[in-house]
């Protein structure tokens, strides 16, 4: 028996047993399928006329002739009123205008201009419609009734209507821009149920092994369980974008494409290596888990692994061209976007599937390498998936504190800082805490305090405040951030009218929230699966991505690194906070008007550019010589004698 | 003996340990007119690079031949299973290697496969499909189609009384149901070797019995069959020969009345213990 015999055999079983999994079922046909339609009649785009019926509209009309008078009288549920023009109509003052041109007596078109993003404005326009069309209808008949040529009384040759709504108006459509990720989402949800099945749902049930005894490959039974995995996503897809199709039949439907035949062809065809790719993540990650929990724990750091690459389609100013192709998973979702509005080009197009394609083969094949190892494939090596668990709380913190930044905008200070601190970083810190089985006991603040734990944790802070004020001087050196940058962080400190208060909400409230979920928790999870130094490093790097500057990124990767490092040598965790409240408190104190220190020799010394490497050196001296002075233990401590300590 | 390893530096303390007590063993000759021969079979699990490694099975030798009952008997924990899983290919030895039905488990994997019936705790069957379909399935990845297919499914069904629930899906069925189901897995290709694990393990009085019953058929009808337990009195009812294991360690291979005479003792469970405690002392 060949390959291809053996591979179609184990497909054929594993696509029959996933079929008859209503949860497979549900995920890969009924979710996707009807996920718009139903979104559509829950937002209630389906029936806009359902708004009250008695509802009064304000209708601007620009011009002035028969016809208009005609269009008034016909219209009693509007309000008139004189002027029109889009921005009135934008701020919501009028839902509605009519601007009608006329060539001396004669109406030659009337335009009508509204929002369609408004369910009023849209409303509004279905009914000025209708009057337009009885007022034309009549017009008509007048003048084939009286063979009168009365200029005045004709109807307007063309009636247009301008929709002001934001997809429509640049070459951006808003359905295009989410529609690419949708796809993905369900894609992943889909393929998600059907690796988890495949994989640690077999180990759990006993099954992989009845397998690997029968004369197959191992690489033979995995591919039959990744080509599973791939057309489960695919027929996902498929059934996404015939929900699309769908909903876009709707009237008042907000899908913006032309859903014609060729362009649903176009993305089944584009979809196909994104699902191929998608299948391939899936099957190496979930190959890792030993139970269903445990793999259920990777899906939220890799769906946000994978959607935000295809979030990367909302941005309009992401053009599609041979370089953005090339980007794994945001290839497929621009290229989807750019089919909707008929501009990908082939060249783009074809860089797209073969990269991913090619992506696609490498990941399989580390997924071969990986279970090709026997304990791996039966599942014996496997962690807990702490790591995963810590990633994904992570990530959702930073996405999450990104996403609320602008609602909070106008908000004062106190709540602009302690909002996000406290919703997205101390929660998912004491849920990730409890969900890796670490509790906020007695047992962080370590062995027994001494008062040199807290001179050690003093000039850590210090040392600190001077290492990163030295290497963010240096980096603007290299990359200067805008005016704008340095504005608000000025204006950030300054804003607050007490020195106390600043110290309180700027220095100490994120030091406590930002340990708590970085140095207790994201540090302690990941080293339950990586060395001391790849946890130190990890963790430092979610913690800079928390800071959300680029200019911010790598002083806060080496406060993390520090930080870390000062957790795991003492085992205590208390020193942490208190170090990057005191680094936090020194900028303040230099800073802040009210501030003794401030405009002081000391703060001109922190601000001098000229003094940036000294500043980078001399922290760095106080943060390797400190801990050796006082704890008897360098900073950085060697290898084989640091795994002693910890 | 072959003595190649995949391993890290981190264990090459424990393999030359390892390596240097299975070089003093005593070579086995006439290997060739044995159906199944384990030389020298150890198995070192390791955790990670740093990991020195856990050895789980050391040095274990046997040989068994057509038509021959052996049971490999320990208490849990001895490395019964990993041994099977060894000969059944799910694991590659560390060092050493085994012959199953003429192949050899490192360089003729599949072949070894296509020769057995493995079952064990660990191979149970996909309770979505129903008895026919899973014997349709593993019948076609041994190589069956068509009407030799379906004559094999046929048999197996009949052979084992299955014909009230062949179609029913194993999710539906019993534990003793399933278990038939799994047997005629095992039986569907017509493997001159059996190897079982623990088979009565999670069975009650009645399936453990037929399981009983099914082992002495399948040595009246010339198989060989391999089968770990830590009941002694299956061992002693079934085996023809018994191997000893405990700590990774073959301690003893005979029949009963050979490890009686060695050890002195009339009771499977008392040499079991004598010979435990001469291997420890």
């Amino acid at each position: 028996m060949g390959f291809f015999t053996r591979l179609r055999v184990l497909v054929v079983k594993e696509l029959r047993d996933l079929a008859r999994d209503r949860k497979v079922f549900y995920a890969a046909i009924l979710l996707p399928a009807l996920i718009f339609p139903m979104l559509l009649a829950l937002t209630g785009r389906l029936t806009p006329t359902e708004l009250d019926s008695n509802l009064v509209l304000r209708i601007g009309v620009i011009g002035h002739g028969p016809a208009i008078d005609e269009i008034v009288l016909e219209a009693p549920w509007a309000n008139w009123a004189a002027g029109g023009d889009e921005e009135r109509i934008r701020s919501g003052e009028l839902d509605a205008a009519i601007l009608a041109d006329y060539s001396g007596k004669r109406l030659t078109n009337l335009r009508v201009i509204y929002d369609k993003s408004s369910p009023t404005s849209a409303l509004a326009a279905e009914r000025l419609g209708v009057v337009i069309e009885r007022v034309r209808d009549r017009a008509r008949r007048r003048a084939l009734d009286a063979s009168l040529v009365d200029a005045a009384a004709l109807p307007p040759r063309e009636v247009v209507y301008h929709d002001l709504a934001a997809w429509v108006r640049g070459d951006a459509p808003k359905s295009p821009q989410f529609l690419p990720s949708m796809i993905m989402l369900m894609m992943l949800a889909a393929a998600a149920f059907a690796a988890i099945d495949l994989f640690p749902g077999e180990r759990e049930r006993g099954t992989l092994e009845t397998l690997l005894v029968q004369p197959i490959r191992a690489e033979e039974a995995l591919l039959g369980k990744y080509v599973a995995v791939f057309l489960i996503g695919y027929v996902a897809v498929l059934a996404n974008i015939a929900g699309i199709a769908l909903a876009s039949t709707f009237e008042a439907s907000p899908i913006e494409i032309p859903l014609t035949l060729p362009c649903i062809l176009g993305a089944a065809v584009i979809t196909l290596p994104a699902s191929a790719l998608v299948a391939a993540i899936l099957v190496r990650v979930v190959a890792r888990a030993k139970s269903v929990r445990e793999a259920q724990h990777y899906l939220l750091p890799l769906t946000l692994f994978n959607m935000i690459p295809a979030l990367l389609a909302a941005a309009p100013e992401l053009r599609f061209d041979a370089f953005t192709a090339c980007l794994p998973m945001a290839g497929p979702a621009l290229a989807l976007r750019e089919l909707a509005l008929a501009k990908a080009d082939l060249l783009s197009l074809l860089m797209m599937g073969v990269t991913t394609f090619l992506y696609c083969a490498l990941v399989l094949q580390g997924a071969l390498k990986y279970l090709a190892n026997e304990e791996s494939l039966l599942g014996e090596d496997s962690g807990e998936g702490k790591s995963a668990r810590v990633l994904g709380v992570a990530l959702f913190a930073i996405l999450a504190t990104y996403v609320c930044g602008p609602f909070l905008q106008d908000a004062p200070l106190p709540l602009k800082v302690l909002v996000p601190l406290g919703l997205f970083t101390c929660l998912p810190a004491l849920w990730l805490g409890k969900s890796i089985g670490l509790g906020l006991d007695l047992r962080m603040f370590g062995r027994r305090t001494r008062a040199r734990s807290w001179i050690v944790a003093l000039s850590t802070g210090i040392g600190l405040a001077l290492l990163v004020s030295g290497v963010a001087a240096l980096q603007r050196r290299v990359i200067a951030p805008p005016a704008a940058f340095d504005e608000a962080s000025l204006a950030l400190l300054t804003s607050l009218p007490s020195l106390p208060l600043a110290l309180l909400i700027l220095a100490v409230a994120p030091a406590i929230a930002e340990e708590l979920l970085y140095r207790r928790f994201v540090l302690h999870g990941l080293r339950s699966d990586f060395d001391r130094t790849r946890a130190i490093v990890f963790s430092a790097a979610l913690f800079a991505m928390h800071h959300l500057s680029v200019f911010r990124l790598l002083p806060s990767f080496l406060a993390g690194v520090v930080l870390g490092r000062l957790v795991l040598r003492t085992h205590r965790f208390w020193l942490a906070p208190v170090a990057h409240a005191t680094s936090n408190a020194t900028m303040i104190l230099l800073a802040h008007p009210d501030s003794p220190l401030a405009g002081g020799l000391i703060a001109r010394a922190f601000g001098a550019d000229e003094l940036a490497l000294g500043r980078m050196l001399l922290g760095a001296a106080i943060l390797v010589v400190t801990p050796w002075i006082f704890e008897r233990r360098p900073l950085w401590t060697p290898g084989r004698v640091a795994s002693q300590l910890d | 003996m072959t003595q190649d390893y995949d391993g890290s530096t981190a264990l090459d303390a424990t393999l030359d340990a390892v390596s240097s007590e299975a070089k003093r063993r005593p070579a086995i000759d006439g290997l060739d007119s044995f159906s199944v021969m384990a030389i020298g079979l150890t198995k070192i699990f390791q955790r990670g690079e740093r990991d020195e490694g856990l050895v789980a099975v050391q040095d274990v030798s046997f040989a068994c031949s057509k038509g021959e009952v052996f049971g490999l008997l320990g208490p849990n924990g001895a490395g019964k299973t990993t041994t099977l899983r060894m000969l059944s290919t799910v694991l590659r030895p560390t060092i050493g290697t085994a012959r199953v039905a003429g192949s050899d488990v490192r360089r003729a994997p599949q072949h070894v496969r296509a020769s057995i019936g493995f079952l064990s705790g660990n191979t149970r069957l996909y309770p979505r499909l129903s008895v026919r379909e899973t014997l349709e399935f593993f019948g076609r990845l041994h190589g069956f189609d068509g009407s030799e297919l379906e004559g094999r499914v046929q048999h197996v069904i009949q052979a084992l009384d299955m014909h009230d629930y062949a179609d029913r899906r194993l999710e539906k069925l019993s534990t003793g149901m399933a278990q038939k189901a799994n047997i005629g897995r095992t039986l569907l290709h017509d493997p001159p070797v059996l190897i079982l694990d623990e088979p009565t393990s999670g069975l009650d009085v009645l399936g453990a019995a037929a399981m009983i019953d099914f082992v002495a058929e399948m040595r009246e009808r010339g198989k060989t069959v391999i089968f770990s337990t830590h009941i002694l009195s299956e061992a002693e009812r079934l085996c023809d020969r018994i191997g000893i294991l405990n700590n990774g360690r073959l301690h003893a291979v005979g029949s009963l009345d050979e490890l009686r005479h060695r050890t002195g003792e009339d009771y499977l469970d008392q040499i079991f213990m004598s010979l435990v405690r001469e291997a420890q002392g």
